[in-house]
């Protein structure tokens, strides 16, 4: 009566189907710390109500998601916050949580693991205290990040460092890694750091440079690739990005977008019922039209192959959904120079 | 087969998506479908029914063979019992974490 899948398989149904299978909530903007790099313009947004976050997940429920990820700001700033993840996993919705980690107590490392949480993932810029504390702009807080980490694993709970790299950080790798492999944790980096949702760019003067690039792209950690380019399907049945047939993300007060990075907001859940605005929204439905021979500047360009452009960094940092990636063009012309081609390419998501 | 309330566990993710229930066993990281009558079985599971409540609606819904159905029902509950998806009691499951 039963058959063995692999989480891709009930990804890929949920393409197929249009299910947002995997939502990612912010639940508040605020945050204790003040981190250099933070993608976020306003941290004074404290969030919904827990009520509203019980309606929420009842919605969540009715549209099909299997997970969420819940996020800040700092997720455990809010005293509620247990109570919320109480209510994703009483209604069997598998939970991962983004965090720094510096609130986790032992109480709340146990009452995680009593209640099944798939992942916690900590932010973490480097391997000692100086570097770390310098990004956040928080003395002490790498010690509790570590705490943390501690706690979590003590209670059997999976945990993956986080690690957005900068020019500042990346002479850290090497001991970072080794740091990972010593709490026995998985390491993941993000070889881009955004501007802010509001459009400010400041943040992107800390990206890697051009040379720090050329030395990082080569490990596979870092950019998972191939010397050899992929097939190129035919473009007219590959959108820019599936976060839209399978995703969403809800801001602290209610706004759904595809993705936290694709600032193009379908509706509200105040308003309207999550499964609406996710099903009936004219934003999203105008999106899941959007096919890779459309993108204005990317059919035909040499660097297709090499590139992993962002739909929403396109948006957000060159002002057209439709448009070149200037970040992502960096990054492919970089690739080439290499002679990389990513494993995976998010320009060809094939429906 | 001891006639037990059935829960599902709190170790469990799970969804009812087109009819088709699918099951992560969260301290397994294992990942299940069940075909339509597990999928029913699932969704009946509520800690408050027993497993003869399950069978009986399971053997009016289908108007199959009772014997037959009663055996292969028994026998998936056991199974998603040994694997930690339910969990067994002899009074009803209390608590808002039961509702799975
Ligand atoms: S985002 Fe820019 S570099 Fe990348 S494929 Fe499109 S046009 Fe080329």
């Amino acid at each position: 009566m039963d058959n063995v899948l692999e989480v891709r398989d009930l990804t890929r149904m949920a393409i197929k189907e249009v299910i947002p299978i995997s939502v990612l909530i912010e639940v508040c903007h605020t945050c204790n710390e003040n981190c250099i790099h933070c993608y976020l313009a306003d941290h004074t947004r404290r969030g919904m109500t827990t009520g509203q976050y019980e309606m929420l997940f009842d919605q969540l429920v009715d549209a099909g998601t299997f997970f969420v990820i819940l996020t800040g700001g700092e997720p455990f700033m809010r005293r509620d916050f247990m109570e919320i993840v109480r209510m994703a996993r009483r209604r069997r919705i598998s939970v991962t949580i983004f965090t720094n980690g510096t609130l986790i107590t032992e109480q709340l490392a146990r009452e995680l693991a009593s209640l099944w949480v798939q992942e916690v993932h900590i932010s973490v810029y480097g391997a000692d205290a100086s570097i770390h504390d310098g990004i956040t702009r928080v003395p002490g807080s790498f010690k509790k990040s570590m705490t943390a980490v501690d706690l979590l694993k003590k209670n059997g709970i999976t945990v993956r460092f986080k690690s957005p790299l900068m020019s500042r950080t990346a002479d850290g790798i090497s001991e970072l890694k080794a740091l990972a492999e010593s709490k026995d944790v998985d390491l993941q980096f993000t070889a881009v750091i955004t501007a802010m949702n509001d459009g400010n760019m400041a943040t992107t003067n800390l990206r890697l440079t051009d040379a720090q690039l050329k030395d990082l792209l080569l490990d596979e950690k870092i950019d998972s690739h191939t010397s050899q380019a992929i097939e190129r399907p035919s473009t007219c049945d590959c959108v820019p990005c599936d976060t839209v047939y399978n995703g969403g993300a809800i801001d602290p007060f209610g706004n759904v977008f595809p993705c936290n990075q694709l600032q193009v907001c379908g509706g509200n859940v105040l308003e309207q019922s999550f499964g609406d605005i996710w099903s009936n929204s004219f934003a999203f439905r105008n999106l899941r039209e959007m096919r890779v021979d459309g993108l204005d500047d990317c059919d035909g360009c040499s660097l297709f192959l090499q590139c992993t452009r962002c739909p929403g960094l396109a948006l957000l940092e060159d002002g057209d959904i439709r448009g070149c990636s200037s970040a992502a063009k960096r990054i492919a012309k970089i690739r080439r120079s290499l002679g990389t081609y990513p494993l995976q390419n998010h320009i060809f998501s094939k429906i | 087969m001891e006639d037990l309330y059935l829960a599902k566990g709190i170790n469990v993710s799970s969804r009812i998506i087109n009819n088709v229930a699918y099951i992560y066993l969260e301290d397994r990281n294992d990942l299940i479908s069940l075909n339509e009558t597990g999928s029913e079985v699932w969704r009946l599971v509520n800690g408050k029914r027993r497993t003869s409540d399950i069978v009986d609606h399971i053997i009016k819904c289908y108007d199959a063979e009772p014997c037959e159905v009663r055996d292969i029902i028994y026998s998936f509950i056991l199974d998603l019992i040994g694997k930690g998806a339910l969990k067994t009691s002899s009074v009803p499951f209390e608590g808002v974490m039961a509702y799975g």
